[in-house]
């Protein structure tokens, strides 16, 4: 009796140190990305993007909603580095405020969708059974759809709006997440160490949060920030095709739709909103890029 | 044995550049292979032995990269010729099997094929006639039913097909010389001792030298002429097997012979060597071997040792010995 | 997989009713008459319970029948039956530019690891995948029909060249068929930029997908294997490790078509092709039930297919899977 009481013992030692390991491994990760020049190149981007988003108001020489008829239309100029749209509106401040609903759009349902799949994703995993297969039938049938399509679906039944194709996006994407945490699970769930915790009566939330998430988290991870880039991409799609944000809310995809019908004449109408969109998009996929790089198992070696 | 020389490699230097620095894989290794001898490579996984074959076959991976010493094929230095004339000798004079037969095989690819492109390659067959005499070296390595397994894919054969197949990929041109990388260790031990046997009568058939690697002692006990033990990226022994086994002079042989545990001694504790492998990047002073030897001295941590014969072909590089034997 | 289907249609049924909106209303306008509006909503079966609804849906499903689109007075199943194929082309082509270019782009550039061109195509690929469509197909149209002319900017087929006779609905190979080659020119050249377009976030993944698979196989044991027999490199890499690259890349296609359909709406729309696109985003707005749930029923219905077409493939072209 006393040899277990022992060994229990010497395994929540080890738990401990196990944990303690945690932070070389993230101590790597972190010196790769400083050396992945795509990595740096994408952070520097998004960072630059959260900042113009944060200091919007200071940066934009006008109002993005003021209007002034004398000068709509004209091409890029001192006074409008960009130009002005169809209502006289200066289309640089218009941009740079319009950086704030493009960011949001991005992270908010990704993070929302990443919450909800892994606390679901990890009951199921966890539990087994019949609550598994329950979740497994639903995230199928989300799955089966193609996912813009059920975005736009979604987005249509709820109303044309920038937050409900945000919830849109939260419904399509939280499957792909709820699965990976599955997998990721199951997988855990086997190795010693678990059972050892369980043998010394953990409680399974505890279990989750200490065991399964810190494992599952890289591919998560990259996973997310690969998937923001998606989301500015269809929100910035959505609003285009009129599901999302409404003018003149200045969003970028619903900048582009008004000028889609001026772009021969004006080209810089849709020209400047559309490079913003690729400019944050590249920034994160470059980031998502990099560390996805540096949290390849295979590349690590050298 | 005597005969001609076929394999001198000298001063052979293999280096891995990586993020964390280089690391020095084989760093100053000297031996030499005659006609029709088979010297086998022993040493602890990471000592450098699969480099130091896949240097001599020029096949070493990026961020790997030979950058020095001399490699004398049949008179001709190897590192100094170019990719193409390398590939005329690749599976033609110099042969290689790999350890694991599974992985080693293009899944995609039926068996016989796979025979028959040696065939196509070096002696300008055409298809046909390739797989028509695949099917007989299938035979010839024992694989029962040629014609059958010729047309299946590798994963439809078991291990050790698997790998006779490879010997007879490997030998199919007759080859001067053949590097075998651990060819036993992913094998059930009773398919070990068919395959060695195996290779033992190809040879003796085809007049092909060997150079075996592997970390089992005992197979090279059995199917090697000369032994050359490898630590840390260099030789530190070499000899004709029966010395080596008789009278082993490195303290790292010495503890290897050690290791093994014997059924006729009395039961007592197995013996380890204490220690850890050497870190490549930033090996120890002097000889790599000194922080694990018991009986190092203050030369040893400065001096590297060179191999030095002691005689009767009998090669050691060690501080200690070169003093015993009185030689500088 | 028949459960899950229902659950489509159950979820498909629900998100069309689910709306703040009354379709009837919206039909009708905002001033008709209480007996119009009440008699409309008999006619369209809106006054009964869902759960009812739900039932005479299925029922007409069983027999093929979508019901009535609102917008259109068609059949649903005869307005998708119209244009349905014109998206299926446009998909279909783009995926084939996302094949053609993609695959040896991504094959260069592993094979030729850092050098210039992985790097040109890794930055092409990476922009390729951060580039909104619907700003693409319009920089584009600006650029090749408005200031080159290369390419006409709308439409599927010249309003003056004779349309083919319908027998597939897709203009490409029915004007084959019945060699009507001046409508099979025109049908392509007005392809040529929706495809390219709408191919260039696939084409992207293609290439970044290929080249990572190309890459992990080049340091597979038995491509030192093959090395190590004396095989000259272009056999090495176009026979041995190509063909294990082909068969991971073929699971890519399912997926990207899915992504491809839902680009071919936006795609449709900028450059004004009648498409699944521009009805669906029609009837979405004009709040139609009957076409929303068919448009999103049959798209996923064509997705399923194409999936479960890729994994027969996948499993004819890996002897592992084939030979067991």
């Amino acid at each position: 009796m006393g040899e277990v009481k022992e060994r229990i013992l010497g395994l929540r030692k080890e738990r401990l140190e196990r944990l303690a390991t945690l932070n070389p491994e993230t101590k790597l990760t972190l010196s790769l990305l400083r050396r992945s020049p795509l990595a740096v190149i994408g952070i520097s981007m998004v960072t630059i993007f959260a900042s113009i988003a944060l200091l919007g108001p200071y940066l934009a020489p006008y109002d993005p909603y003021q209007l002034d008829l004398s000068v709509r239309f004209s091409p890029p100029s001192a006074g409008h580095w960009f130009g002005t749209d169809g209502e006289g509106r200066d289309i640089f401040s218009r941009v740079v405020f319009g950086s704030r609903y493009s960011l949001v759009a991005g992270l908010v349902p990704v993070i929302s969708a990443v919450i909800l799949g892994v606390i679901l994703g990890a009951i199921a995993g966890f539990k087994g059974g019949k609550i598994e297969d329950l979740l497994m039938r639903i995230t199928d049938m989300f799955l089966a759809f193609p996912s813009t399509i059920l975005a736009m679906a979604i987005a249509a039944g709820l109303g044309p709006s920038l937050e409900n194709a945000m919830i849109a996006m939260i419904a399509v994407w939280w499957p792909s997440y709820a699965r990976l945490v599955r997998g990721s699970v199951l997988s855990i769930k086997e190795t010693e160490y678990v059972e050892a915790a369980r043998a010394t009566g953990e409680t399974d939330i505890n279990l989750i949060f200490r065991y399964v998430l810190p494992n599952a988290l890289s591919p998560i991870i990259v996973m997310a920030t690969l998937d923001i880039g998606g989301a500015i991409l269809t929100a910035a799609g959505l609003s285009f095709i009129g599901l999302g944000a409404q003018p003149p809310t200045p969003e970028w995809g619903a900048m582009v739709n008004a000028a889609r019908i001026y772009a021969i004449e004006y080209w810089w109408l849709p020209t400047f909103p559309g490079l913003a969109i690729l400019a944050v998009v590249l920034g994160f996929n470059l980031f998502g890029d990099g560390l996805r790089d540096a949290l390849d198992p295979r590349l690590r070696r050298f | 044995m005597g005969g001609e020389d076929l394999l001198e490699v000298s001063n052979l230097e293999t280096h891995f550049f990586s993020y964390r620095g280089v690391v020095k894989a084989v760093d100053g290794v000297f031996f030499d292979m005659k006609k029709g001898e088979s010297l086998g490579l022993v040493g602890e996984t990471g000592s450098g032995k699969s480099v130091t074959a896949l240097s001599i076959m020029r096949l070493v991976p990026p961020p790997g990269k030979i950058v020095g010493g001399e490699v004398i094929f049949q008179g001709e230095n190897l590192l100094e010729k170019s990719e193409e004339e390398m590939r005329r000798i690749r599976g033609k004079r110099i042969s290689m099997i790999f350890q694991d037969p599974m992985t080693s095989l293009n899944p995609v690819f039926r068996v016989g094929e796979q025979l028959a492109e040696v065939f196509i390659q070096h002696q300008k067959l055409d298809k046909k006639e390739a797989e028509k005499k695949s099917v007989d070296l299938l035979r010839s390595v024992g694989i029962p039913d040629p014609d059958r397994r010729a047309k299946q894919f590798p994963h439809q054969l078991s291990g050790g097909m698997r790998q006779r197949a490879m010997i007879a990929m490997a030998l199919a041109s007759r080859p001067d010389l053949l590097i075998a990388d651990e060819p036993t260790t992913a094998l059930d031990v009773t398919i070990q001792a068919q395959i060695l046997e195996l290779i033992k009568e190809l040879r003796r058939e085809v007049g092909t030298s060997m150079l075996l690697i592997t970390h089992n002692l005992g197979v090279v006990a059995e199917t090697c002429d000369r032994i050359a033990i490898m630590y840390a990226g260099g030789i530190i022994e070499l000899a004709k097997a029966v010395n080596l086994f008789k009278n082993p002079l490195h303290p790292y042989t010495q503890g290897l012979l050690d290791c093994i545990p014997r059924i006729d001694a009395p039961k007592k504790r197995l013996a380890v060597i204490s220690g850890l492998v050497p870190d490549l990047i930033q090996p120890p002073p002097g000889c790599r071997f000194h922080p694990r030897c018991e009986s190092a001295s203050d030369r040893c941590r400065t001096e590297k040792p060179y191999l030095i014969d002691i005689g009767g072909g009998h090669w050691v590089a060690c501080g200690r010995n070169a003093e015993d034997a009185g030689k500088p | 997989m028949a459960i899950v289907l229902l659950g489509i249609s159950v979820i498909t049924f629900v998100l069309a009713r689910y709306v703040p909106g009354d379709p009837v209303l919206h039909y009708l306008g905002e001033r008709a008459r209480d007996e119009t509006i009440q008699r409309l909503r008999e006619r369209w079966g809106l006054d009964r319970p869902v759960w009812e609804q739900y039932v005479i849906f299925i029922k007409g499903l069983l027999q093929g029948d979508l019901g009535t689109s609102i917008s259109t007075q068609h059949p649903v199943t005869s307005d998708l039956a119209e244009f349905f194929p014109f998206t299926i082309e446009l998909a279909t082509s783009a995926l084939l530019v996302s094949v053609v270019v993609g695959v040896p782009l991504g094959v260069i550039s592993a094979v030729k690891r850092n050098k210039t061109i992985d790097h040109a195509s890794r930055i092409f690929a990476l922009a390729g995948s951060s580039t909104p469509i619907f700003w693409l197909a319009i920089m584009t149209i600006y650029l090749f029909y408005f200031r080159l002319g290369w390419v006409p900017g709308a439409g599927v087929i010249s309003s003056h060249v004779q349309r083919p006779a319908t027998i597939t609905g897709l203009y490409t190979i029915d004007s084959l068929i019945t060699g009507n080659f001046p409508a099979f020119l025109s049908t392509l050249h007005h392809l040529i930029l929706p495809s390219l377009v709408l191919g260039s976030y696939s084409t992207a993944l293609t290439t970044r997908i290929v080249r990572s698979s190309m890459l992990e196989i080049l340091g597979q044991d038995y491509v030192r294997t093959a090395r190590a027999k004396g095989l000259p490199e272009r056999i090495v890499i176009y026979k041995h490790a190509l063909k294990n690259t082909l068969i991971a890349t073929v699971t890519i296609i399912g997926l990207n078509y899915g992504g491809l359909l839902s680009g071919a709406v936006i795609t449709e729309t900028v450059f004004a092709r009648p498409g699944l696109g521009t009805y669906s985003i029609g009837t979405m707005l004009a709040l139609d039930y009957p076409a929303i749930v068919g448009v999103t029923l049959v798209a996923t219905i064509v997705y399923a297919c194409i999936n479960l077409v890729v994994d027969l493939l996948y499993g004819f072209l890996d002897p592992r899977i084939r030979y067991g």
